[in-house]
């Protein structure tokens, strides 16, 4: 009884400090509902997750800075990706949960210049300069990417793709997990590798 | 036209100024190299090779600029671990990067894995081929190093570095080498096993304390894995002592947790020191693949205790439960309810002595995790004690030795009213039958184990419960008793008859000793049985006349035929196994793994000595010409886990399958197919088809 008794207070402590340190990093999981969201796109508007109900939903948390961003974006990987999908119906959003001062923070007219310098084609640019966005979905990396189904789960969520590196050589020779996973969707079938560790640059929350 | 000459000179000059460039940074021994945020070395304890050199270790370091960090091999949360490419002479390869402790780097909510200011990676060279000498007088090695490189924002670095060394006389660089040997030192981690439990969104990881202790007073704990998204590495990791053990609970990262963790713990203790943990899976037989598990607790109980039934029909107890089954048809004209006492108290033996066994069992895993239903046969000593006791029942049953508690036929009062002797049947029957209970218990007994000592209890005794039934039954209904044939003279000849097959038990119980320990020992066993024979025999000589000197003389001469027992260890680790025609490799997780990584396909076959399935199954199906061209055709690679002495890596293997003991035969098609576990009897038709199936 008394150990019963310790071994729940152990815990209900241990509960606790996670809770308490994590509070900021709630946990998205595949097959779960991805969190809904509203946030300023790159022409000032509004734009929330539930806009977007019955398509198929990328995001892509990025930093323009960030040298995997370069990587896929200097090789037009990024935006081939981005023009592929959205032709096809699917929501694109890129989002940037750089803290204001910190490396991919962007205010909004400057957000508009470099997504179309950059050849963005994402439907949104989205700020996040709190981070809410990015934590709400443990979003750790840039590149890291979420594909939410038109019933509003998690679909797949990590890395672009399979070789872990800032070389633009390694692109060819990857197995690009977003796309495969976007074919699978679009056909109907089941998607092969829906959980992979997303690789890049620390997300520049604020401290 | 002066213009474009012009123009042509400068751009001429410039190319040659790039060929100047590039032909200076080839043949110069560029190390070390400057890059924007740190300075990078390629270093030999070697100033020159000596011919017989078969290896040797180099050093990448990284001196990093302040307030920046590169990564460890798991960068934690983001970031990337510096990647190597070597150019080596002919010959010669280059090993994975021998990592030093990282520390971790706090980014806002997330946290990395990496080094600030130095950060080492050794390497080690090693020749391959023999043949290919090195006719050169150099020894030229290049390096490609690429590696991340953040303060917050992060940059990619790299770097071409090259080092040629001398070849023919060795040389020592003394301070190069001081300092690697210190390195490989310090990255030489003591390695222990631990276990570990998935939960909801954590898993603790259990360490025995044993492991800690010499790190006490520990103020905190810190589990990095060498694979990356298994764990949050953000989240506290806290820790508590339960028992003998320290559970670290951690919070589970987005990959699915594998089967294995591999890593270092950090200990804060008066010193920060760390561990190499291999933790594997703590099995659950609800995620057992086993498909004949059945997941009911009320489904196992059933299973147990018609094991237990069955039980009563083996070699090694049949003939003293018929014996036993017998003497009630005498009982049957006597007062019914001494005969329902009689029933009892058997079946009271069977349940007490399965309590202690099993209670024995349970208590002794907690210190010995590993151990497992068998455990007893897996003892020398156990096995000699198995040896006499076959033995004596044996003779007892043609006639000679009559022990007070044995059915003693022609004597109807000795037998009548003996209740302890009902008894001590009971337990009787409980210890002659555990070397038959693990073929047809794996499942249930493998259960048992892996719940709590209660549920383990419930297992055990419904085991019991069925091993007493048939007699009980007979005992407790006097209509089913008139059935039994009628007692006579041929029951003399059918008890004597019933010696014979537990004489043959006692063959197998030799040779299963004879596994265990060298032929010497084994040999002393045999003569024990004979100083039993000759004790027995001189003390019916003698014909003493008072009880103290009766006593006292069968007592002196009980302990001398003992004596060779205690040539026998308690336990036994020296390995030795049943011979056999099938070629095979002894099983090890490692060896299992490395197979499959090479897209082998392995059939993997735990057995033991002592069990008497898996020999039979080793004869008639696994040792097979059929089967033996099968595997070779097929190029099917065989390994065999050798159970006859105690081997927790083989436990674990066995609890993978919700199984405590053997045989356990599982066939893996390929590293991305599930394993099959095949029957437990085989037959090389049966075997070559479960191994063909798709």
């Amino acid at each position: 009884m008394k150990r019963v008794f310790k071994n729940l207070l152990f815990s209900f402590l241990a509960l606790g400090v996670l809770s308490f340190s994590l509070g900021a990093q709630a946990q998205v999981e595949i097959g779960k509902a991805a969190p809904d969201f509203t946030a300023t796109n790159q022409e000032g508007q509004k734009v929330s997750l539930s806009d977007f109900k019955g398509k198929y939903v990328v995001l892509e948390w990025s930093n323009f800075e960030c040298p995997f961003v370069r990587k896929h974006y200097d090789s037009k990987n990024m935006q081939s990706l981005q023009k592929k999908y959205t032709d096809q119906g699917v929501v694109w959003l890129t989002i940037f949960s750089s803290a204001p001062g910190k490396q991919g923070y962007y205010k909004q007219a400057e957000l508009k210049e470099r997504k179309s310098k950059e050849g963005n084609q994402a439907t949104h640019a989205l700020m996040d300069p709190t981070g809410e966005i990015g934590k709400k979905y443990g979003a750790k990396t840039t590149p890291h990417l979420f594909i939410i189904n038109p019933e509003g789960k998690l679909a797949y969520m990590g890395a672009i793709d399979s070789i872990k590196s800032t070389d633009i050589e390694d692109i060819a020779k990857a197995n690009n997990y977003v796309q495969e996973a976007l074919d699978a969707l679009l056909k109907g079938e089941k998607v092969k590798t829906t959980n992979t560790v997303s690789y890049g640059c620390s997300v520049k929350y604020q401290n | 036209m002066l213009f474009k000459s012009q123009r042509y000179l400068l751009n001429s000059l410039k190319g040659l100024s790039l060929v100047l460039l590039l032909v200076f940074a080839a043949s110069s021994h560029a190390n070390p190299i400057k890059t924007d945020h740190a300075q990078a070395y390629l270093i030999s304890p070697l100033e020159s090779l000596g011919t017989e050199q078969e290896s040797f270790w180099l050093l990448f370091e990284l001196k990093i600029d302040p307030h920046w960090h590169t990564y460890w091999q798991n960068p934690g949360d983001s970031g990337l671990a510096p990647k190597l490419k070597w150019k080596l002479p002919p010959g010669w390869e280059a090993g994975p990067i021998v990592w030093q402790a990282p520390k971790r780097l706090p980014l806002g909510p997330l946290v990395n894995y990496g080094y600030e200011h130095h950060a080492y990676h050794l390497v080690k060279l090693q020749k391959t081929q023999k043949a290919s000498k090195n006719q050169k007088p150099n020894f030229e090695i290049q390096l490609q190093a690429k590696w991340l490189i953040c303060q917050e924002d992060c940059i990619p670095e790299e770097a071409q570095l090259s080092l040629n060394l001398g070849y023919g006389n060795k040389k020592i660089n003394p301070q190069a080498d001081k300092k690697i040997q210190e390195l490989l030192r310090s990255a030489n981690f003591k390695k222990i096993s631990a276990s570990f439990e998935k939960q909801e969104d954590s898993l603790s990881l259990h360490l025995n304390s044993q492991d800690l202790a010499s790190h006490s007073p520990i103020q905190s704990l810190y589990f990095y894995p060498k694979e990356n998204g298994l764990i949050e590495s953000a989240a506290p990791q806290t820790w508590e002592n339960q028992g003998d053990q320290t559970i670290l609970k951690i919070k589970k990262g987005s990959l699915p947790l594998p089967d294995s963790l591999t890593g270092l713990l950090e200990i804060q203790g008066p010193q920060k020191s760390y561990l190499s943990i291999e933790a594997t899976l703590l099995s659950h037989p609800k995620t057992s693949i086993n498909p004949t598990q059945p997941s009911s607790l009320w489904m196992i109980l059933l299973l147990a205790f018609l094991g237990g039934i069955i039980l009563n029909a083996m070699p090694c107890v049949f003939p003293v439960l018929s014996l036993k089954a017998l003497s009630l048809s005498k009982k049957a004209r006597n007062d019914h309810s001494k005969v329902i006492l009689h029933g009892l108290s058997y079946t009271l033996g069977i349940l007490l002595s399965f309590a202690v066994l099993g209670g024995l069992l349970l208590i002794l895993r907690k210190t010995y995790p590993s151990l497992a239903w068998g455990y007893q046969m897996q003892s020398p000593l156990f096995v000699g004690f198995l040896i006499y006791l076959f033995f004596l029942i044996g003779l007892n049953l043609l006639g000679y030795f009559p022990l007070y508690f044995q059915p003693n036929l022609g004597n109807k009062s000795a037998s009548q009213d003996n209740l302890l002797g009902s008894f001590v049947t009971g337990s009787l029957a409980t210890i002659i039958a555990t070397p038959c209970t693990a073929p047809f218990m794996a499942g249930a007994l493998g259960v048992a184990l892996s719940q709590d000592a209660f549920t383990g209890m419930m297992i055990f005794l419904s085991l019991g419960f069925g091993l007493a039934f048939p007699y009980l039954i007979f005992a407790l209904l006097p209509t089913l008793r008139k059935i039994l044939p009628k007692p006579g003279a041929w029951m003399e000849t059918f008890q004597q008859a019933l010696s014979f097959p537990i004489f043959l038990t006692l063959v197998w119980l030799f040779w299963v000793l004879m596994q265990q320990v060298d032929s010497s020992r084994s040999s002393l066993v045999l003569l024990g049985l004979i100083l039993i024979t000759f004790a027995r025999w001189l003390y019916s000589k003698l014909k003493l006349k008072t009880w103290v000197a009766r006593l006292s003389v069968a007592l002196i001469l009980g302990l001398l035929s003992l004596v060779p027992l205690s040539a026998l260890p308690p336990t036994s680790q020296n390995k030795s196994s049943p011979k056999e025609g099938l070629s095979s490799q002894n099983y090890s997780a490692k060896k299992l793994a490395e197979l499959l990584e090479k897209k082998e396909k392995v059939f993997v076959y735990a057995t033991a000595a002592w069990c008497l399935t898996c020999q039979v199954n080793e004869k008639v199906a696994l040792g097979t010409e059929k089967v033996k061209s099968f595997l070779e055709k097929e190029n099917i690679k065989v390994l065999k886990a050798d159970w006859t002495n105690e081997d927790p890596e083989i436990t674990i293997f066995l609890e993978q399958f919700g199984r405590a003991g053997v045989p356990l035969y599982v066939y893996y098609p390929s590293q991305e197919q599930k394993p099959r576990v095949l029957p437990q009897l085989l037959s090389p038709k049966l075997l070559i088809d479960h191994l063909k199936k798709e």
